[in-house]
């Protein structure tokens, strides 16, 4: 079998496990979570002080004796997998990650499973590209496609999950890995509904925008969103580094104080606990105050913050979407009491506060919009989401330079590509090093002795051959001369040249193209798109070269 | 690239180092230079390529088939045994809720069904439950929202659309609270549509009448009693909003009808006779009122009705199809009556005249009965025909007089009173 259809074949069966491995997650997490907790919503103290600390205990337990490689949400470690060790991800990531992230989350640790679910999805497709023995960079692509089979059935949605594999880990759009991707994340996405059920994570009424001006209400919540992303970040950047100053034995300690804190937290603020929906799902029904809802945001940061400073393994995906749920519905509630007027309910903010912390955050613009549509299967709430989302992701853009998850490899000592820095370079392209149409273009069809008179007294080096029958040549000045003084100059000239034809490069290529194609040749045309005998330049190999020198310089 | 804060970085570009995340020096593989893996004992690349492998690919691929069925199996047991899980806790928090609900604890009973839903978040019927007891426990706009998003799933269902007729209601949206009675009227009820149609309905007209649109009302009371079954307890709860709205003739049929099934029910006797009563159906309220009285004696405004309707039956004498006899008979006692009650209402507030001189209307109206109280009795009347007029001029100035000077409190006040009515309001109230 081609390794190109094996690869597709492989993402759908990678798809299917990796929606199986996420289902047994999810049952996992909320078995240890009744185990440890309770059935109740607001579980009594005992329960609080005893099982985030206890289970964060065993969590380092498990950690730092069995599955060294386990920490962190999963993302930059998946990254780092593509990037640096050519996709591999040690099979006994995924049981670890399995294990350690069930028990954290389980016992009310302020993390969620999405993260890990892409790193366990991605450990499970580097597992078998490797054992199929695929090329080198087969084995590094197979890793994303699992990443987003593992993510999609965490979340439910497919489209997100793609878009933000691409988007975060990939960084570009080829078909072949596209067609993967997307065909393995369907597939989790089938198997995890065929288990689990197909309704969306949450429901809100149907929202109408009466009037355009409402729009300005979101805007507000972009701000405020964007403020709280920073906020949040600033926060773990600069704890980080702090407790990984700490000696070793703290590895044990650390955690169970952060799980001891997040218990007292609880006392009066369960929601912050775990991952949240339930509570997330609340707030979207205006079952909390402003002020409550204000106030879990603060918390859920801190106790986002102190679960993952502490080491403890799991993700940022489900409390981002906490803490923008509650500043969203404390931003819609406020300013429903200053303009009753308003028309989007408390759900309306807290879905699209969603979004916005996403974007402003983890600082993946496309995915938060995409992801909002389907948690909610709400596509009203589309244009408050994007203007929302934007002014969140250029606020926390501006004042913080690298997104968060580029800050936490380069603490960890790894210089990852960042999409976002790659996303928004500028792409040189062949009209950037392009010089202008020459003065004299040959014809093919003529004569050397009329070549030679009308190349009389031009400097150039090399000439453009116009064919007649289409095709673009080149020639040197010596080269003619040579047929020139031996007599020869009443043959046609195209009579003198090899067939092969020069390839033709547009303006709006980019230049790598041009670097491609240029190989020994002396000059490539540049010719319009619509009519290839039209020339709009030439380039040489020192005009790329100086193009790009020019980029560094700049 | 220049890269902060990284120490020790090999001067080539596109190589890395894994420094600092478990704390171990990093390994470089010798063949190619390139990160081992933190928990590899060897470059994986190395291993892949150097060591044969034992399987070929489309070994392992068809391999893998049973390990997704394995997978499959084991998930679907997982999956079936947390559903059931998830099921069991759900329907326990949710009978705890239930029954908090019912001992009026509905804070605890919110607490409970939130619970439950968190077991079974798709589940409508909790979703609709929790939603009523934040009703009960007084907070509407989260009931609200709750309700609104399952009408949003199901616009037909009744048992939301009347919890939200409810709330809207409340927040006196008349046009919302008019669009989701409709809905409950009309809508999928889940068990017993008839019974919860007509109760609905019955709910409709009470909150129609609470904003006095009685035409409205009617309209929605006449659809009701079409569709009341004939063994109804509801006939008499009718028939009683349709007094209200002043639809006499169909109010006295749903007594009646509600009288069909227990005939000594006081409120149906009541109202049946009130209607009747309305009607001027006298004979007809005189048989109810009466039937009231025997079994509740102590009624005293039955009685006092009971009494005027027999005045009315005995002595009115413009009722049709009386003989001239019997007419003359009844305008000469009903003088008789009249005068007595005159000359009492006279006699409470010193008003007679003394010596044949009036001091003012009421002593002239005396004087004048009394002369001419001889002559007018049941003979007289029959001889002739032009004092019955008269008589009965008579006999309602008398009444006006003491209609202003003593009040209506007397049945045979109020007689009069309705009499006096019926004759185009001569001397009349």
């Amino acid at each position: 079998m081609k390794e190109e259809h094996l690869f597709f074949l492989l993402a759908v069966i990678i798809g299917l496990l990796s929606g199986l491995a996420v289902v047994c997650f999810r049952v996992a997490i909320d078995w240890t979570h009744l185990v440890l907790l309770g059935s109740r919503l607001t579980p009594s103290r005992t329960r609080l002080l005893l099982a985030p600390s206890l289970g964060s205990v065993g969590v380092a337990f498990l950690v730092l004796q069995f599955f060294k490689t386990v920490r962190g949400s999963g993302v930059n470690q998946t990254k780092a997998a593509v990037y640096i060790y050519d996709g591999y991800i040690p099979f006994n990531t995924v049981l670890g990650k399995f294990l350690t992230c069930a028990l954290a989350i389980g016992s009310g640790q302020s993390l969620g499973p999405e993260d890990p679910s892409l790193q366990m999805g991605a450990g499970i497709a580097s597992a078998l590209g490797r054992r199929l023995q695929l090329s080198r960079e087969k084995v590094r692509l197979i890793a994303p496609v699992g990443a987003a089979a593992g993510l999609a059935a965490a979340f439910n949605a497919p489209i997100a999950a793609t878009i933000f594999v691409i988007e975060e880990v990939i960084g570009r759009w080829s078909a072949g890995v596209l067609g993967a991707i997307i065909l393995s994340a369907v597939s989790s996405v089938v198997v995890e509904r065929l288990f689990l059920g197909s309704e969306p994570l949450f429901r809100i009424p149907t929202f109408r925008l009466v009037h355009p001006s409402e729009l300005a209400a979101y805007a507000v919540l972009g701000v405020v969103g964007g403020i709280a992303s920073l906020l949040f970040v600033r926060i773990i950047s600069y704890l980080r580094p702090q407790t990984r100053k700490l000696p070793s034995w703290s590895a044990y300690g650390l955690p169970a104080v952060a799980g001891l804190i997040i218990g007292i937290i609880g006392f009066w603020f369960p929601q912050v606990m775990g991952a949240g929906y339930e509570f997330m799902d609340q707030a979207m029904h205006g079952q909390f105050t402003w002020q409550m809802l204000g106030l879990l945001g603060i918390f859920k940061i801190l106790a986002t913050s102190l679960s993952f400073v502490s080491g403890t393994p799991g993700g940022m995906f489900a409390p981002t979407l906490f803490i923008g749920a509650m500043i969203g519905g404390a931003v819609g509630s406020v300013e429903h009491l200053l303009l009753p007027q308003l028309s989007g309910s408390a759900g309306a903010y807290a879905l699209v506060g969603m979004g916005t912390l996403f974007a402003g955050f983890l600082r993946a613009p496309m995915t938060s919009v995409f992801m909002v549509l389907e948690v909610s299967g709400n596509y009203s709430i589309i244009i408050p989401v994007i203007i929302s989302n934007t002014i969140a992701y250029l606020i926390s853009r501006r004042y913080q330079k690298a997104a968060l998850f580029d800050l936490l490899s380069r603490q960890d000592g790894m210089e990852l590509p960042s999409m976002e820095a790659e996303r928004e370079e500028s792409t040189l392209r062949v009209e950037d090093a392009m010089r202008p149409m020459p003065a004299v273009i040959l014809r093919g069809e003529a004569t050397i002795a009329e070549v030679m008179e009308s190349i009389d007294g031009s400097t150039e080096a090399h000439f453009l051959i116009r064919h007649e029958t289409g095709g673009w040549s080149v020639v040197s000045q010596e080269f003619l001369r040579k047929y020139d003084d031996s007599g020869q100059e009443d043959l046609p000239l195209i009579s003198v040249l090899p067939s092969t034809r020069l390839p033709c490069l547009h303006p709006d290529h980019p230049l790598d193209i041009a670097l491609r194609q240029i190989g020994d040749r002396p000059l490539l045309p540049v010719v319009h798109r619509a009519d290839f005998q039209r020339l709009e330049g030439v380039i040489s190999l020192q005009d790329i070269l100086h193009a790009y020198k020019r980029s560094v310089s700049r | 690239m220049c890269i902060e804060g990284i120490k020790n970085l090999p001067a080539a570009c596109g190589h890395s180092r894994n420094l600092v995340s478990q704390g171990e020096n990093p390994l470089i593989c010798e063949h190619c230079g390139r990160a081992i893996p933190p928990d590899a004992a060897e470059c994986p690349r190395h291993r892949i390529k150097e060591s044969p492998q034992s399987w070929p690919p489309d070994l392992v691929l068809l391999s893998t088939v049973p390990i997704v069925i394995v997978m499959f199996v084991v998930t679907g047991f997982a999956a079936k045994f947390y559903h059931a899980q998830e099921r069991a806790l759900g329907q326990q928090w949710y009978a705890q809720g239930e029954k908090e609900l019912k001992n009026n604890q509905s804070a605890a009973a919110v607490e409970s069904i939130r619970n439950a839903l968190v077991y079974s978040r798709d589940n409508r019927l909790y979703r609709l439950r929790l939603a009523e007891s934040l009703m009960a426990a007084q907070r509407n706009e989260e009931a609200r929202a709750y309700l609104l998003n399952l009408w949003e799933e199901e616009p037909g269902n009744a048992s939301v659309n009347l919890n939200l007729a409810h709330l809207a209601a409340q927040r006196g949206d008349f046009p919302k609270a008019l669009r989701y009675y409709h809905g409950a009227i009309y809508g999928v009820w889940e068990s017993d549509p008839q019974s919860h149609r007509l109760q609905t309905r019955l709910d409709f007209c009470r909150f129609l009448l609470s904003q006095a649109k009685e035409k409205e009302a009617q309209s929605e009371l006449i659809a009701l009693a079409a569709n009341l079954p004939e063994d109804s307890p509801l006939h008499p709860t009718a028939g009683h909003l349709f007094l209200t709205v002043k639809d006499f003739s169909h109010a006295l049929k749903e007594f009646q009808r509600g009288l069909q099934r227990n005939r000594t029910d006081p409120f149906a006797l009541r109202g049946a006779g009130d209607a009747a009563f309305q009607m001027k159906n006298y004979r007809e309220a005189e048989h109810y009122f009466d039937a009231l009285l025997r079994e509740n004696p102590q009624e005293a405004e039955v009685n006092q009705k009971l009494q005027i309707s027999r005045l009315l039956l005995t002595l009115d004498p413009s009722v049709a199809q009386l003989s001239a006899q019997e007419r003359n008979r009844r305008i000469a006692t009903l003088f008789d009556r009249t005068l007595s009650r005159f000359i009492q209402c006279a006699a409470q507030r010193n008003d007679i005249p003394t010596k044949n001189t009036a001091t003012n209307n009421t002593q002239t109206l005396h004087l004048t009965v009394m002369k001419l109280r001889f002559k007018i009795n049941e003979k007289n009347l029959n001889r002739h025909s032009d004092l019955a007029d008269n008589t009965m001029n008579l006999i309602f100035q008398m009444r006006t007089d003491v209609a202003s000077q003593c009040g209506v409190t007397t049945p045979l006040d109020q007689a009069l009173a309705l009499m006096a009515r019926k004759n185009g309001g001569r001397n009349g109230d």
